[in-house]
């Protein structure tokens, strides 16, 4: 062949042969009916919920929820609350990452450590730390000032306090997002900047945050929709002070004795209206974006030089290490208190902490390991199904043109519109009672979760590939390699910097969820994960017994997630 | 009209019947059942006890009977009712014995018909006040609805000493309940309330600006800590935080003290029949309500468990007890109205 020929052949798509279309439609079919079980069945089972009446179908679950449940009122504060909170997650979480992946910032390692504790701490437990320091008249806190100022200046319990407390939890996702972008962004771009005379400030404002606008985008929308779902920082804080959000009003609903299934399949499907505002907007964002203006992932690639600081890193490092006391430190040293503690009230002293609460939560409690077996089974199930599958969405999504791929992107993606306890609702609906038999099932458990995780992944995934230019690619299959020699050679190792992010943030949110076990699981030990056991510990004030077994599942999550780390192989 | 009252009325006097005319019990059907017990080896236990203190009884139980017991507490009354349902609903497996902390769940699963009818011995030994009435449901005790203050923040003399006087301004923003989404006793304590003051009582409340934590078990930490000042809770909760040497006290009303009685059930969907049955026996015995009395303050059903330690005995004290039957059947209209108002 001549060059001119081979220069032509290079520019065309190979041709596939009919085994490898096949292949490919039998891969695209079985990812459809895995999406159509994971995300579209239940769904569809919550519109028939909301349009259940007595006597057939109809809209009366609609009109009730606006004359007898205020519900302009839980919209307005789950808009305040969702918006509230990523807004200062983001803030915090954005400057976190920009100074840890670009910056000579000391504590780079804490900062990192930091925010995985705050991701995987389980929510509700940061709450009820800073309840114990911030409630209005016992906290620490306040009893401190009221003795030496004679005021109480803080309420954890309101609305701000909600917002501070989300957002501790929150910025980790942000940050870990962001970072992650961060961190597979060429560096000569910020090289160029600053070689051309950028000061570092500018060169953050005009290169760095614009390369990973999309993560930061998705990290946002992300967080919006994570903190619609949330309910256990609502309940701790925001219903004795009577601010009910959608978490907190659905939770009331299923609550009801007969759970009010309707009205929360009726709540779910508003919300999931509401919530197509954001999406639109996210979605007109992201159009004007296309993929390849973000491949920075190219066949020569830069890493970017630490931008020195100067006089300012100590201001930077006590950012850091504030953002560190407030999410991680403040909260686990109350907890590790706690845990230690086996006597609240009266003279209390270093003479009364022990390991008993240790002991009774790991050798003496009856279903611990099986408790630990069921939290490590649903994260592995979850987890192999939300990479396969998104995996799979995003490469027809963003590698064949097959026709319906975009459906299947939509049906990965649309999840993220719905609140968690809505999405608990549907699959309740879709699953009780039927004759397959998984409700009360690790297996329902780890398919919701999934489900509910497909939309980051995918989106993570997907801004994965966009990273990766197109070229190297196109170099093997000059070469003859087919798609999955591609794929395995070529793509996936480009993609495991993303892969094992997605990885990282799907198993430590599957170790601390708490909605789904809680709601889906069955009554006893067979089903229970860590989360509910200590949930239930500390529902029955069991302080003690439920900050030791916090200790217990944090100390399991490091031991899966540094290993981890240290296969990905970053460099401070 | 047949309404649910009457039919539910009919069912009682038949039961009563059905009860007196019954042959005394046989200690060979009962040696029989134990062995069948061992053999099915493990029976399920929800309940909406203490856990802290039930879980190492029921090992204990495990051990001496040969019948694991597969323990969970999920919450309280209501909140195990309902996983039950769920459970029993979709034909996954569920719990072979329930310990419930409302009465009138009880009725409520026997209308359902997931109520067991076993002969249990220990069913004789039961005192007068918690007498079995109505075949299927267990009495197992009870616990007062107490008003439980906190020592520093409601000093001695101040105290409310009525649910009458929650409404009093003295205590404006210093009362706080469980919600009774989540405990059979709250919702029991709200239709009491409601019958002796209506409706306009709770309106009262909520001017008052009582509020609600989602648990007793929150609601008396948050007196117990000093957070609020009152809080309105099942007995058992501020005799585990005396127990912990916390600054309250409790108030017994003077208007009548609701009295929650506990029951359990047999679960009539039990695939291990004789364990559950021998599991249910034991939880009305003596020796097990004994321990139960001692570690949670509880007033037990079985003739020989005292009275709890630092608590009046049931007979020194005016109880008020509501309307099952109406609680049974209004519910979720009572729980409707409550939220309704209180928001």
């Amino acid at each position: 062949m001549t060059a001119g020929a081979d220069t032509a052949a290079a520019g065309r798509d190979v041709r596939p042969t009919p085994r490898r279309v096949s292949g490919l439609w039998i891969a695209f079919v079985a990812t459809a009916v895995v999406l159509f079980v994971l995300t579209i069945y239940p769904m569809i089972w919550l519109v028939i919920g909301s349009l259940r009446v007595p006597g057939g179908f109809g809209m009366g679950n609609f009109v009730d929820l606006g004359e007898k449940f205020a519900f302009a009122k839980v919209l307005a504060n789950s808009w305040i609350y969702a918006f509230g909170s990523t807004g200062l997650a983001v803030t915090i979480g954005v400057s976190l990452a920009v100074l840890v992946a670009r910056t000579d910032m000391p504590f780079k390692r804490v900062a990192r450590l930091s925010a995985v504790l705050a991701f995987v701490s389980p929510p509700w437990l940061t709450a009820m730390a800073y309840v114990y320091v911030a409630s209005p008249n016992a906290g620490l806190v306040n009893r401190v000032f009221h003795d030496l100022f004679g005021v109480k200046p803080f309420d954890i319990q309101s609305m701000g306090g909600m917002i501070f407390v989300t957002a501790l939890f929150l910025y980790a996702f942000v940050f870990l997002t962001v970072e992650a972008a961060l961190a597979s962004v060429d560096g000569s771009f910020e090289e160029a900047a600053r070689v051309s005379g950028a000061r570092p400030l500018t060169v953050v404002r005009t290169v760095t945050l614009p390369l990973v606008t999309p993560a930061i985008v998705s990290a946002a929308a992300f967080s919006v929709i994570i903190s619609w779902g949330l309910f256990a920082a609502p309940a701790i804080l925001g219903m004795p002070a009577r601010i009910y959000v959608f978490g907190t009003q659905l939770y009331l609903f299923l609550s009801a004795f007969p759970p009010r299934l309707e009205m929360a399949a009726a709540m779910g499907v508003l919300f999931v209206a509401t919530a197509m505002l954001l999406a639109a907007v996210a979605w007109v964002f992201r159009r004007r974006r296309r993929d390849r203006s973000f491949a920075v992932v190219a066949g020569k690639g830069v890493k970017a030089a630490s931008m020195p600081l100067g006089r300012w890193r100590l201001v930077a490092a006590g950012f850091a290490l504030g953002v560190t006391m407030l999410s991680v430190v403040g909260p686990f040293l109350v907890v590790l208190w706690m845990s230690l503690n086996v006597k609240w009230f009266g003279s209390i002293g270093l003479a009364n902490l022990s390991l008993a609460n240790f002991r009774y939560v790991i050798l003496e409690y009856f279903a611990f390991w099986q408790v630990a077996g069921n939290t490590l089974k649903i994260a592995a199930m979850d987890v192999t199904m939300v990479l396969l599958t998104a995996t799979a969405v995003s490469y027809f999504v963003r590698r064949t043109t097959l026709p319906g791929r975009f459906v299947l992107q939509g049906a990965a993606l649309y999840t993220v519109l719905v609140p968690s306890v809505a999405f608990l609702t549907a699959v309740m609906w879709a699953w009780i009672g039927s004759p397959i038999g998984l409700w009360g099932s690790l297996v329902l458990i780890a398919m919701t979760q999934a489900a509910r995780s497909l939309p980051i992944a995918t989106r993570n995934i997907g801004d994965g590939f966009g990273q990766i230019d197109r070229p190297l690619e196109e170099a093997a299959a000059v070469c003859g390699a087919g798609r999955g020699r591609i794929a395995a050679t070529v793509t996936l190792p480009l993609l495991r910097p993303v892969l094992l992010s997605v990885f990282a943030l799907d198993f430590l949110s599957a170790l601390r969820d708490l909605n789904t076990p809680l709601f889906l699981g069955g009554g006893s030990a067979g089903s229970m994960t860590l989360s509910v056991l200590i949930f239930q510990l500390w529902s029955e004030t069991r302080m003690g017994e439920a900050a030791a077994l916090t200790i217990v599942l944090l100390g399991l999550t490091l031991a899966v997630f540094v290993p981890v780390s240290r296969a990905f192989g970053r460099r401070t | 009209m047949i309404d649910r009252r009457t039919l539910l009325r009919h069912g009682f006097n038949l039961g009563v019947a059905s009860l007196l005319v019954r042959p005394a019990f046989a200690a060979g059907d009962w040696a029989a059942t134990v062995a069948a017990a061992k053999k099915e080896g493990r029976a399920s236990l929800y309940s909406s006890g203490i856990a802290r203190v039930e879980e190492p009884l029921m090992a204990e139980f495990g051990r001496a009977s040969g019948i694991a017991v597969d323990y969970s507490r999920p919450g309280g009354g209501e909140i195990i009712m309902r996983k039950y349902e769920q459970e029993v609903g979709s034909g996954a497996g569920s719990a072979d014995v329930l310990w419930l902390s409302d009465y009138a769940l009880g009725l409520y699963a026997r209308e359902k018909g997931w109520a067991a009818t076993p002969d249990l011995p220990n069913l004789a030994a039961l005192g007068k006040v918690f007498a079995a009435k109505d075949p299927g449901i267990f009495p197992t005790g009870g616990f007062g609805m107490t008003i439980v203050v906190n020592d520093k923040l409601v000093p001695e003399g101040t105290e409310p000493r009525r649910y009458a006087d929650l409404v009093d301004p003295r205590y404006k923003g210093q009362i706080v309940f469980g919600a009774p989404e989540n405990a059979g006793t709250s919702t029991l304590l709200i239709k009491a309330l409601v019958e002796q003051h209506g409706w306009d009582f709770v309106e009262a409340l909520r001017a008052n600006e009582a509020g609600e934590m989602r648990l007793q078990a929150e609601a008396m930490q948050a007196v117990a800590r000093g957070e609020k000042g009152i809080c309105v809770v099942a007995q058992a909760w501020a005799f585990l935080y005396l127990q912990q040497d916390a600054p309250i006290r409790i108030v017994f009303p003077e208007d009548g003290t609701v009295l929650a009685r506990y029951c359990m059930i047999v679960s009539a969907k039990s695939t291990r029949p004789a364990a559950a049955a021998v599991l249910a026996d034991h939880l009305l015995s003596a020796a097990h309500q004994k321990v139960i009395v001692e570690k949670t303050g509880m007033y037990c059903s079985n003739a020989g468990a005292p009275t709890p330690k630092g608590m009046p005995s049931l007979t020194d004290l005016r109880i008020y007890e509501p309307d099952l039957v109406e609680l049974t059947a209004k519910r979720g209209e009572v729980l409707d109205t409550w939220r309704k108002i209180m928001g």
